[in-house]
């Protein structure tokens, strides 16, 4: 069990490192990078400053340990924009982000599991009818799209919702909705497909012919094993659902960080940008691993490969 | 309905199976999987079901214990356990049965147990269903006791272990475990040691007999393989694409096979020291249950087939020595062939 | 006689004890879907707009009418049968724009699906032939690039190259390769142990013979399915960014731009979001639709039967 542990945070590490080398990349992909890190009224002598600092005058590999040894340090540039180190404002702005996702996730994964659950145990009724075209439709609706119709017709219509901010429970509930949908539709599908297989499966006859009632068989015996592959799919949903959020922020102008890199992104704000995509990345990754531990308590083989 | 040595029974059958029909209500036409089987077990018989893949004998099982897929429904006929009809029973009813008086043990010991629970849990589940409801303590001893007759070594420490750590072997007595924890009157076995190496397979099969015979309870055994029934069955029903074409004790059916086909698996069995050069098969191959043959399913394959046997499918008649068999060759020479 | 039921609706279906009725299920529903209407329809607007949008739109949509701006679809008080779905704040008549706007989102949609597969499956072939190392190093790319959500790596690349339409088409393609890679990975691996690849590989049969003659025509099938698939992730992208203003640039526009150019007005003037966003639905839907009947159609297993 401990080299599991130990090999699944040294692969953390790396995927870590290489998102850092994907952003440092990113900023030297235009001529002259120095121009995406100072302010438009820099002058040539502060420019020439700022490329000694980052070290473009070096190598490619040096400039990257430059980078990485800055990182380290906390240092992630200054946000042009508004003049603070970038990484704190980003800091800032995760909170948000990560307790719509949270909610999110939650709403789908009951949602999900239990439409999958009827689903699966239910074929061709109406019930699972509407439940799978429902799933279908959420993986073909933009979440920015709904969010702008949930918008204009329960906040701007009917006033049921503010329409923009985070004061209030009922601030929460339009923008959960928007991104939630998605991870029901997800959540659902795997369920589903997962209890079919399971349920067809020799060990949960096994489970009736030993006289275990109907309601033991799914939900103790059943259930456990198709909840394994959702596990493994969660990481890949939180990515998935705090990408989705960046949009829906934008649209109820929700103070996450989604917002914040957009709107750093068109006032020219490098830092502020490479700031924030690190930052989530990290977040990922780190839920990442901390799926991958949980998978091997889920699932009890897998600590032994 | 007979069994051999009828004088040696007492009572009644413990399982008496009549008529029973299941078909399989598919999109492309009526599969009719058991079509018209009867036959019954006595408490304390081991009873073998031999046929081919497909002939109905895992689907007679699934009758019995009333685990049936979606669109697979018993049509007629009755299945009476200890004198009461378990077709005319709700299915919550039928439920009370399994693991108490009915117990069943699958092919493929990797799939019958659940891969994310360990052994001891599922055991133990087999216990905490008795009334009234044993404490923890009393279930954890009862299922130290049951593995350990099923001669698993050190019980105690591998209650723990998850069934990917135990051998194909003692899987399957894990799963003979669960199954026998309640003392169930019959024991149905579908096909327990296919999945085995050949040699567990007879360690499996010792292990099996002796409890059924320490027990006294009644075994229905499933399978492909008469050597499997010679050293274990009292009795034995040989299935052909849904029905029952013989039936009769072993010794019996082994030495003086009244039905054609009984009599080709016999001869296809290899011996030691025998002349021949050539293994023997049976020409042609089992029908499709969708389309089955006029008159008796077996003509075609049939080295004696007459006329009669394409127009009318023959009925059981008893056979000399004990048994039944439907053949017409049985009703019109009353002898069995050579 | 009568009929006794036994057993209950949940139960599934144990392949094992009837093998012939699994197959006859799939035939059976192999027969009913021959051709995938459900598909054609709702992909019918984007390639038919697609292709001849510009030929067909009743209104020329560059020129600015601002008397004509914000008139409601034509059912509506205030609308006028010439502006069938009403007109945007420039006085464009908002059919004309849809059916214009297609023909981008189709052309990125299209350019970047094959972007990100050409990449895909040759990054795929080479991680699952090779192995080891090459192996390796490939999968690891993978998860550096899933720990990113996707917006957020094309904001990155909107930041450091600017937004535009070839900004769009290059993030999609070091997007999505990895679907591509993953699948393709798989089918290769298993592929290879099969018996015929190593009957040519004892016949002296050279590595790129084998991969191109004997892996890549049983693979080719599954990259079509994951093609479709991915077109439908393409298109909802491309619209997530086209509404935050960072994908394609005037003169220009998708469906997704148009939503953005009538954003503040949104409130008063519904029609833009809403029959812009349905033409998005209705093509994202398409494509997932079709995959799913192309993913049917070509089960091996079915082609033998």
């Amino acid at each position: 069990m401990r080299r599991f542990i130990v090999k699944r945070l040294l692969l953390a590490v790396v995927t870590l490192l290489g998102v850092s080398l994907i952003v440092f990349v990113a900023a030297r992909l235009t001529g002259d990078p120095v121009l995406l890190f100072a302010p438009t009224t820099a002058t040539e002598q502060q420019l020439d400053e700022l490329r000694a600092k980052m070290g473009l005058d070096k190598p490619i590999p040096v400039q990257f340990l430059i980078f990485l040894r800055d990182a380290a340090r906390g240092d992630f540039g200054i946000s042009l924009r508004y003049s603070q180190p970038a990484m704190t404002l980003a800091l800032k702005r995760l909170g948000p982000t990560l307790e719509l996702a949270a909610y999110a996730f939650i709403l789908g994964l009951l949602g999900g599991v239990l439409l999958g659950i009827t689903s699966a145990t239910r074929p061709g009724s109406l019930r699972e009818r509407a439940g799978t075209t429902f799933a279908m439709l959420g993986l073909s609706v933009p979440g920015f799209w709904l969010a702008v119709i949930l918008m204009l017709v329960f906040a701007v219509k009917l006033h049921w919702f503010p329409t923009s901010g985070r004061e209030g429970a009922l601030s929460r509930i339009l923008p959960t909705i928007s991104v939630a949908w998605v991870a029901v539709a997800q959540i659902m599908r795997v369920t589903r497909s997962a209890m079919l297989e399971v349920l067809g499966s020799d060990y949960i006859k096994m489970a009736r012919i030993k006289g275990l009632r109907e309601r033991v068989v799914i939900w103790k015996h059943a259930l456990r094993n198709a909840l394994v592959p959702v596990l493994g799919i969660a990481g890949f949903l939180v990515a998935m659902l705090i990408g989705g959020l960046a949009l829906v922020e934008s649209v109820f102008r929700w103070p996450g960080i989604g917002s914040l890199l957009i709107e750093a992104v068109f006032a020219r704000d490098f830092p502020l940008v490479q700031a924030g995509v690190l930052l989530v990345s990290a977040v990922v990754i780190f839920i990442n691993l901390a799926v991958d531990l949980l998978y091997g308590i889920v699932d009890p083989r897998i600590r032994y490969e | 309905m007979s069994g051999p040595e009828e004088e040696t029974r007492g009572g009644e059958p413990l399982l008496v199976v009549r008529d029973l029909r299941t078909y399989a209500f598919t999109k492309a036409g009526v599969v009719r999987a058991v079509d018209g089987v009867s036959f019954c077990v006595w408490q304390g018989e081991a009873m073998g079901l031999v046929g081919e893949s497909g002939c109905g004998k895992s689907m007679t099982c699934h009758s019995i214990i009333g685990l049936l897929p979606p669109q697979v429904k018993v049509v007629g006929g009755s299945i009476i356990f200890a004198g009461e009809d378990l077709l005319a029973k709700r299915p919550e009813a039928i439920s009370a049965y399994r693991g108490k008086e009915i117990a069943m043990i699958l092919q493929d010991p990797l799939m019958s147990l659940n891969p994310v629970f360990t052994v001891g849990n599922q055991v133990a589940e087999v216990f905490r269903l008795d009334k009234p409801k044993p404490t923890r303590r009393g279930v954890t001893e009862k299922v130290v006791e049951i593995l350990t007759r099923v001669k698993i070594p050190a019980a105690e420490r591998r209650l723990h272990s998850y069934p990917f750590e135990f051998s194909g072997g003692m899987r399957q007595r894990v799963v003979a475990a669960m199954a026998v924890a309640r003392s169930p009157r019959l024991l149905i076995a579908d096909e327990p040691t296919t999945a085995l190496d050949v040699t567990i397979q007879d360690q499996f099969l010792r292990l099996l007999k002796e409890m059924q015979v320490e027990s006294g309870m009644a075994l229905l055994l499933v399978t492909h393989n008469l050597g499997i029934v010679a050293e274990v069955c009292d009795s034995v029903a040989i299935m052909y694409a849904g029905r029952i074409v013989e039936s009769g004790s072993v010794a019996r059916v082994f030495s003086q096979p009244a039905h054609p086909y009984t009599q080709g698996l016999m001869e296809a069995v290899p011996r030691i020291g025998a002349k021949k050069k050539r293994l023997y098969q049976i020409e042609g191959e089992p029908p499709d249950l969708c389309c089955l043959p006029s008159g008796c399913y077996f003509h075609p394959r049939c080295a004696y087939s007459r006329e009669r046997c394409v127009r009318e499918y023959p009925p059981m008649v008893e056979v000399d020595g004990g048994g039944e068999a439907a053949c017409w060759l049985l009703v019109e020479e009353g002898l069995p062939h050579e | 006689m009568m009929v006794r039921i036994f057993g209950r609706k949940s139960y599934g279906l144990a392949a094992a004890d009837l093998p012939d009725l699994a197959a006859l299920k799939r035939a059976a529903r192999r027969r009913r879907q021959r051709v995938p209407v459900g598909a054609i329809i709702l992909l019918g607007p984007l390639v038919i707009f697609g292709l001849f949008g510009p030929w067909i739109a009743p209104h020329d949509i560059m020129v600015v009418d601002s008397a004509n701006a914000l008139r409601p679809p034509a059912w509506m008080e205030g609308g006028s049968w010439s502006y069938l779905l009403g007109t945007d704040k420039f006085g464009r008549d908002l059919l004309s724009v849809l059916m214009v706007g297609a023909r981008t989102s189709l052309i990125v949609c299209v350019v970047g699906v094959l972007f990100a597969g050409i990449i895909g499956v040759v990054l795929g072939l080479l991680a699952g032939y090779f192995g080891k190392w090459i192996d390796n190093l490939i999968m690891r790319i993978v998860d550096v690039v899933m720990s990113i959500p996707g917006i957020l790596f094309m904001l990155l690349l909107a930041a450091a190259l600017g937004p535009g339409i070839k900004t769009i088409i290059i993030s999609m393609g070091l997007l999505m390769w990895c679907g591509y890679t993953r699948v393709m990975r798989g089918e290769v691996l298993s592929i290879k142990q099969r018996d015929f690849v190593a009957m040519a590989k004892v016949m002296g049969i050279g590595q790129s013979r084998i991969l191109i003659r004997h892996i890549l025509p049983s693979v080719g099938s599954t990259v079509i399915v994951m093609a479709t698939l991915q077109a439908g992730g393409a298109i909802m992208m491309e619209g997530g960014l086209s509404f935050l203003g960072l994908g394609v640039q005037p003169p220009y526009t998708t469906w997704g731009r148009i939503i953005a150019e009538n954003r503040n007005v949104m409130t008063t003037a519904w029609w833009v979001p809403v029959f812009a966003g349905l033409l998005l639905i209705m093509a994202i839907w398409g494509f997932n639709v079709l995959g799913d009947w192309l993913r049917d159609v070509m089960d091996p297993k079915m082609r033998r039967r």
